[in-house]
Parts: structure tokens; sequence; C-alpha cells
């Protein structure tokens, strides 16, 4: 492809050209001759390009190696780009390695080469992911210049090497927390009880004859003086279904750098369901949007938390996303109560008058988090631009809370919750929940 | 401190601007004898822009533009109306009429400014149109001086290789020969394009001084024009130093070739003819390799797994 340079310097040679045929072609025969030879010289530099080094250029062979495929956020990739020349003529160009914006990059995935004929040369460089999904790395883009620099050849290898991403242990710190303040937030939160099959003590009762003689309280026989039996009861074991619902729409890509709100409310779910499963209640997952259906089933095991982790790190937020759609998702696949916490992006999460209500209407115990949109922003370094943010979000707010205020009409618990306050705010809502037996 | 990559900018510019630098400095001695008053200006304007705040850098010269053509209506107004009818004393300031001397000095100390520009431009394409510009305007001069012997004798231009002198002409007769100048290369671009042929340019040959000039500094300016286009790419970019050779082979020999056919061809008066056509066809070449689309490679490979 020509420069617009290239162009440019055509014009003024021929500019020129014609300005020596006025001064005579036989007076200044120099002139001439000069800006003839300058035009050949250009013209020829861009067919040769094009006739041989761009041809040889075309003939690279390239091959990437990637350490793996499944990596977690912060995991150190090494990637090999291997180029082989398998002409016999030496080549020369630039090369660049298209990586997605997710990955922290450092090493040569980028830069100038020269290789012999014959020969191969190897290229080093490592990734970082910063951000959950499912990626492509690729294609390899290989640029040839022209002698002048006046014109290029671009090739792309159009083929990619997949890799798949998923939460890092540290943000999901609830895996592996043992503190006792974790255990006393919420383990045995079960306010409303009941006598039946479980473990724990719940209280006497007198004997009757369809009683198991095994649970009767000898030591209370006889306790008033006319013979008396009484068995002992059991408090009834309650698990409740908890469904994280998130919002996997693109207005959930939203943020900047590898500050994403589909992230954030990954790892806070996941959070979430690790804390959920120590006071033994069931998790499940709903993945939501126009384009991803996805339902995990409750599990009172890891599986289920381990099932969603793999699924967000091969798919990425696409399609929209609306307050009716999803529950009238959620009432479809979840048949049981449950306690339902749905995260939203502001982008499609918002309450917009056109949802019927039969549709919002769940039945379930639902929970509605609208995502404050005020940390994906970035703060831009002018106090005049940082204005401008504030008076954007202003607006944005106003809209967020107009949302909120109509979906709480319906008897959906709604509210808008800050990026670093996801987590908090679901388990005081849980504990609220369970206190309140809701779900149950 | 300035950037070794400007500096090196700086002397090619400076190469690819040498003709008319070296015609400037030629001439000057000579055209300081007819410059009037005003022509410091043309050498302080451009080195002042420097100074001027950035934002205003773009506005110096419209506004110099102005102040002469403002300057001009004054003088053709006092021409027209006579001294002592214009309401303001500017006798100081305009000694002469707007004729020649004017034309000639706005015309031959401009080349000071376009050289200027054109060696402190960063565009490769600008400081090469400066070049093209500054030197049609002083091979313009170095034609007039070719002439003049035919206007003032033999005895009296410094410049002259030896001409027969027109007596008649002899109080002004190098401004003159440069008026005259001017209306042969008009009539050389009317026949151009209305016969595509000319002959006034004949009587223009220069001497062998200034061909020699002409020769050396053109070579100089066409290695400042390659010097230029190489260092202008990063070095990331930078091909090697034999996929530049080739094409400065061909554009060498094919420059020869092309200008020996035209010469053989001069007799017929299709030398003009041959020069488009060839260059013609060499651009609509050119042109049609050009392709937006990104190619693809076909051999490629990948594969995922652990290397060690």
């Amino acid at each position: 492809m020509m420069k617009k340079r290239a162009y440019g310097i055509l014009t003024v040679l021929y500019g020129g050209l014609f300005e020596s045929f006025i001064y005579g072609l036989y007076g200044y025969q120099v002139l001439t001759y000069i800006f003839i030879a300058m035009i050949i010289t250009v013209c020829s530099d861009i067919i040769l390009l094009h006739a041989f080094n761009g041809k040889t250029v075309s003939m690279v062979r390239v091959k990437r190696y990637m350490a793996r495929e499944e990596m977690k956020k912060g995991d150190k990739i090494r990637v090999e780009l291997t180029f082989t020349n398998p002409t016999s003529r030496n080549m020369s160009f630039y090369y660049f390695d298209m990586i997605p914006d997710a990955f922290e990059i450092s090493g040569d995935f980028e830069g100038k080469i020269s290789i012999a004929a014959g020969k191969s040369e190897k290229k080093v460089y490592y990734i970082v992911p910063g951000i959950i999904g499912k990626y492509s790395l690729g294609p390899v883009k290989v640029i040839v210049s022209d002698g002048l620099g006046l014109a290029f050849q671009s090739f792309s290898i159009e083929k990619y090497s997949h890799s798949k991403v998923g939460p890092s242990s540290d943000e999901v710190f609830m895996e592996r927390s043992e503190r006792m303040s974790n255990m006393v937030f919420t383990t045995g939160v079960h306010f409303s009880r009941r006598a039946g099959q479980g473990y724990d003590f719940f209280g006497l009762r007198a004997y009757n004859e369809t009683d198991d003689m095994r649970h009767v309280a000898w030591n209370r026989f006889n306790m008033y003086g006319n013979d008396d039996l009484f068995a002992k009861e059991w408090e009834e074991d309650r698990q409740i279904d908890v469904i994280f619902c998130i919002d996997y729409s693109i207005g959930s890509n939203s943020g900047f750098g590898v500050t994403r709100m589909f992230d954030a409310m990954v790892a806070s779910a996941m959070n979430s369901a690790y804390a959920v499963l120590k006071n033994s209640d069931k998790v499940g997952f709903i993945i939501y949007s126009t384009v991803h259906n996805i339902y995990i089933p409750p599990s009172s095991r890891k599986d289920s938390i381990d099932r969603f982790g793999r699924t967000v790190s091969s798919i990425r937020p696409d399609g929209s996303f609306s307050l009716d759609g999803v529950n009238s998702f959620i009432k479809k696949v979840v048949k049981k109560n449950a306690m339902v916490f749905v995260y939203s992006s502001p982008s499609y999460g918002k309450f917009t008058g056109k949802e019927v209500s039969t549709d919002i209407y769940t039945g379930k115990q639902e929970y509605y988090y609208i995502l404050n949109p005020d940390a994906f922003y970035p703060v831009p370094d002018s106090e005049s631009l940082r204005v401008y943010r504030r008076g954007i979000l202003s607006n944005e707010f106003q809209d967020i809370r107009k949302s909120v205020n109509s979906i709480r009409s319906f008897g959906i618990n709604a509210r808008m919750v800050a990026r670093n306050k996801i987590f908090s705010t679901t388990m005081t809502d849980y504990i609220t929940g369970r206190e309140g037996n809701r779900g149950a | 401190m300035m950037d070794r990559n400007r500096i090196y900018q700086l002397i090619f510019n400076f190469m690819i601007m040498f003709p008319p630098i070296a015609m400037f400095a030629y001439a000057a001695p000579m055209e300081f004898q007819y410059w009037l008053w005003f022509w410091p200006f043309f050498i302080i304007v451009p080195v002042a822009k420097f100074f001027v705040p950035e934002r205003f850098q773009s506005s110096v010269y419209p506004l110099v533009l102005m102040v002469v053509l403002i300057y001009m209506a004054v003088g053709f107004i006092r021409q027209a109306t006579g001294y002592s009818y214009f309401p303001v004393n500017l006798d100081n300031f305009t000694t002469s009429y707007i004729g020649i001397n004017f034309f000639f000095t706005i015309g031959t100390a401009v080349v000071f400014p376009i050289c200027f520009e054109g060696v402190m431009t960063k565009n490769v394409q600008r400081s090469l149109a400066y070049m093209v510009w500054a030197s049609a305007l002083t091979i313009y001069f170095i034609t007039a001086v070719a002439i003049s012997p035919y206007f003032t004798g033999a005895s009296s231009s410094s410049f002259n290789s030896g001409g027969i002198g027109l007596p008649l002409l002899k109080a002004s007769g190098f401004l003159y020969a440069y008026e005259i100048t001017g209306d042969l290369i008009y009539i050389n671009i009317y026949l151009l394009i209305t016969q595509g042929y000319e002959f006034i340019t004949l009587i223009l040959k220069p001497s062998p001084t200034i061909m020699n000039l002409l020769i050396v500094s053109f070579i100089i300016s066409l290695m400042g024009f390659i010097l230029r286009l190489r260092f202008s790419n990063t070095p990331s970019h930078r091909p090697p130093l034999e996929v530049m050779a080739y094409p400065l082979l061909i554009g060498g020999v094919g420059g020869v070739a092309v200008t020996l056919l035209v010469t053989q061809l001069q007799s017929t008066y299709y030398g003009f003819l041959v020069i488009t056509l060839i260059l013609l066809v060499l651009t609509i070449y050119t042109k049609s390799l050009d392709r937006k689309s990104i190619n693809e490679i076909k051999i490629t490979d990948d594969d995922v797994g652990n290397t060690s």
C-alpha cells in the first residue's frame, strides 16, 4: 500500500518535471534528467516491493506455541513465535502479534526481524491475563516495507490461539478463607427453625405411639412423677437454593483497561457463592443475555462454582439484557423457591417501563443489584473533564434511582451497588433473608 | 536540546534545498544591487516566526502578505491619483513606483523564506515542493542573468560568459532582461500547452558555470532526498540497505535512458509526448499495485502445548 507521502512526492516530482519543461528541456537537461530519475526511482521502489520483497515475505512460515490454553488471571504464560524462511533469499520485515488488551504483554511480541535463507528465528514473549473470558491470540501481522519507506505490504496469518482465562485465586478469596470472622458471618444462620429431621436439638414434647424409641429422652422420664415419656425433637435442616444471576450483556463489558464490570460481578458472585456454600445452602448460577442463556443448577458442593468458573472463562459478554427477559428466564429454569441475586449493568439493567409486569414477577425471593458505574469510568487528568464526568454520572445515578424505585414496586429488593460493595451487600441481604427464611 | 533525528532532518533538508540555496547565494550579490529597501524583511520574517508563540505562527505569513498587498494598493493609488492628493505623506516608505523593481525584489527575495521553510519543515514532500518552487524562481533569475548580456553589453555584468551587448538598453538592462525572460517563459508555457513543443528557450541556454552549479547542486539534492526518505523511517521499520539499492540503480539508468531517448527525438517534436507516455504508464502500473486489502499468508501453523 502506498503511503500518502508517496503520492505527495510523485505529485511534487511531476511538478518539478513540468518546471524543467518550462525552462526548456534542451537548455536545462539536467533538471529533466534529475526529475525523471527521481520519478523512476520512486516508482521502481514501489514496483520492486510488490514484485520481489513482498512475494518473498509472503512465503514466511510462522508457528505459535503457547504454554497452556487454560489460565487464571495473573498467570504469566510464555508464548513463542517461530518464523521460518523457506525461500532462497534473505528476508527482513516487521512483525506484530495481535493480542487483546485483556493481556499485559512483555517481550518480543513485535519488532523487526531479519531471517537468512532457509533459517528460522524464534521470538519469545509473555502474556499476563487481566480479565476473565475467552480470548484469541492472533493474527500475526507481517509488514514489509520498501527501501525508501514510501509503501508497505502487510500480511496476516489468520489463525488464532485460544485462551480461556478464569478468575484468579486472589480474587476468589472466600474459597480458601478459614477465618473465624467468616464462620461467624454465615455459619448456622437458620433462624426460623422447624422440628424435623436434623442434627441439632430442637426441644422436647410428649411421647406418642408413632415416635421412634431412639428419640425418647430417658433422662426426662418421670419428670412430673406420673411415668410420662418425652421425645426429643430435632431441628429440621432447611437447605435453601441461592442463585446468582449475572448480566452478561455487552453492557457489562463497561470499564477500562483490566477493570471490567462483568469481571467484578463474577468475582463477587463466586466469593458470595463460597460463603453461602459454607452455610450449607445450595448455590446455582445463571449467565444471562440475549446471546447467553446458561443455567447452572444449584448444588451443595463446589462443583457448581467450578462449572461457573469454567463457563465464564470460555465466553465473553455479548448481546443485550432486560429485567423482564431475565426474570422470565429465571421463572422458566428455577422451579423451586430460591433466593436469587441478579447483578445487572446500568446499560441494560434499568427499568424502562415497557416491561410486562407478569414477566417481572418470578415468585422467588429476588435481589436485584444495578452496579454503580462510577468505578468503571476512568478519571481524567483534566479538571474540566472531571466536572464533565461528574455531570454524566449524576444523570446516570438519577436514572438508576428511578429504576430502583420502580423495580421495588414489583416486590423485588432492588438497589444500586458500588463495585467494591457487591460481596458485602450480597452477604448482608443473604443473612437478612435467611433470618426471614426467604427462599426456603 | 535538539533531538538527533531532528538534526539529521535539518541536514538532509538542507541537502534537498541545496540547488535553490546555491543559486540564491550565487545570484544574491547582483540581486542586492536592484533590491528595494524592504528586502531585509524577507530574512527577518521567517526567522522571527520561530520566536512567535506557536498558536500565532500560522498567521505570520498571511499577515505579511496582507501588509504587502496593502503596500501595493497604496502604491497603485498613489500612482493613479498623484502624490499631492494622497492624504498621508508616505514618501519615506514608498520610495519608488510599483514597478519592475518592486516585483523583482519580491520575486527574488522571497526565495529566502521558501528555502528557510524548506529546511525547517518536518515533511519530506513539503521540503521537495519548496525545492521545486524555489528552484523555479532562482532558475528564472539565472536565466535572466544568462540573457542579460544581450541587453547590457559584455562588460557590465560579472555573470556574463561572453555575449553580444545591446547598447540601447544598457542603462537598466538587467531588469529589462529579467522582465523579458518572464515573457519568454510565459510564451514557452503557451507553446508547450498549445503546440506541444517549445523553441524560445533555446536562447535561454545557461553558461557552463551555471550548468556545473546546477548539476552538482541537484546531485546533492538527490542524495539528500534519498537519505531523508531512508532516515524518516523508524529503525524498526527500516529495511536493509540492499533493498534500497535496486530502485536507485533502476532510477539512475532509467533516467539516463529516457533522457537520451528524448534528446534523440528532439528533432521530431515528440520528446514531451514520449516522456509523458513513459511516465504515465509507469505511474498507472505503480498505482495498480497499490491494494488496500491485507493479504493472507497461506502457510500457517499453530500449536498449543508445553514447549520445554
